[in-house]
């Protein structure tokens, strides 16, 4: 009896043995390449439209007529403006009034003409990674009753540099 | 002296009764010799790496997914699929000024509809009780990301595939 239990014991051990918790392993790497990104979209056209007040003023005021976007996951990016031509009946100002990033505070900024030497760095708005969006006012001065009636056109080139 | 003859059963229980230690000891050898059939075998594959370039679309997505990267296997006993990420976390922006979480690349079966954070700790993805036999499932990986997070970089984890027996 004795030897049939060790017989059992040792088939038994044989069992327990013949199937282990063997394991196989195997790797894989996952990678994301993140280059440089960005989106720019400076919105819609603005127009001013003079009053009798505005001549007066000698200034045309539009609050929050257009909104630009960016999207930029790099930081120290800038944002500028610049007029493609010089006018003589008036100068055109923008303001960041709902600013992302790190505009330079609440305050209208000439816009200058195209091509310039003066450093626009901080003219629109610069700043850090995110997905952001812009405010934008515009005010056109240096009008008046001698402003000949007519519409005046300019396009503004916004530039956004990382 | 009377010579009494033994039955020859009982001279047999005595050598086993003698030598039984080395016969436990061969049956354990034998057990454990490598391709001897009683022995649980088991490969998994999780064939090549994957590699990924996010896009602008990607980030306002706040995703990237790789789908469908099969995991074969084979086994001739009940077994569990797990998985862990070697590193602590996916690595640094080329410009070191952020770290990205491991837990921002999530995983799934391909056939599930629910995601997980990849951790450094072993987790189930898939079990089977079937006994012996080969095959394959698929599994998804997601890299969230954010504009405002994720800097310009090269983010990455080895992941480890484990099967074993249940």
């Amino acid at each position: 009896m004795k030897r049939v239990g060790l017989l059992l014991i040792g088939i038994l051990g044989f069992a327990l043995i013949a199937v282990p918790a063997m394991a196989a392993t195997d790797t894989v790497d996952v990678t994301i390449s993140v280059p440089a990104l960005s989106t720019f979209a400076a919105g819609v056209d603005v127009t001013l439209t003079a009053t009798v007040t505005d001549l007066d003023n000698t200034y045309v005021f539009t609050a929050n007529a257009s909104t630009m976007t960016l999207q930029d996951n790099t930081s120290g990016w800038t944002l500028t403006a610049e007029l493609d031509a010089a006018y003589t009946n008036y100068t055109l100002w923008i303001e960041d009034t709902q600013a992302a990033g790190n505009a330079t505070g609440v305050g209208f900024k000439q816009i200058p003409v195209t091509p310039t030497t003066v450093a626009l760095d901080t003219f629109v708005n610069y700043g850090n990674t995110g997905d952001m969006t812009f405010q934008l006012d515009w005010l056109a001065t240096g009008l008046s009753w001698t402003t000949y009636q007519g519409d005046q056109q300019n396009t503004v080139t916004f530039t956004h540099t990382t | 002296m009377q010579n009494v003859k033994q039955p020859e059963n009982l001279v047999f229980s005595k050598m086993l009764s003698k030598h039984r230690l080395l016969v436990l000891a061969l049956l354990f050898a034998f057990s454990i010799i490598p391709g001897n059939p009683a022995e649980a075998a088991q490969t998994i594959s999780a064939h090549s790496d994957v590699s990924l370039t996010a896009t602008a679309a990607d980030y306002n997505a706040g995703e990237k997914v790789s789908a469908n990267n099969a995991i074969d296997w084979t086994s001739d006993a009940d077994w569990v699929v797990t998985v862990t990420s070697l590193n602590a976390n996916l690595g640094q922006s080329d410009d070191l000024i952020y770290m990205k979480s491991l837990s921002d690349l999530l995983w799934k079966l391909s056939a599930g509809s629910t995601w997980a954070a990849m951790t450094t700790s072993d987790v189930t993805v898939q079990t089977g009780s079937t006994g012996s036999g080969s095959g394959s499932f698929n599994v998804d990986y997601k890299f969230l990301l954010s504009w405002a997070l994720d800097r310009p970089g090269t983010y990455t984890t080895t992941l480890q595939y484990t099967i074993t027996t249940q």
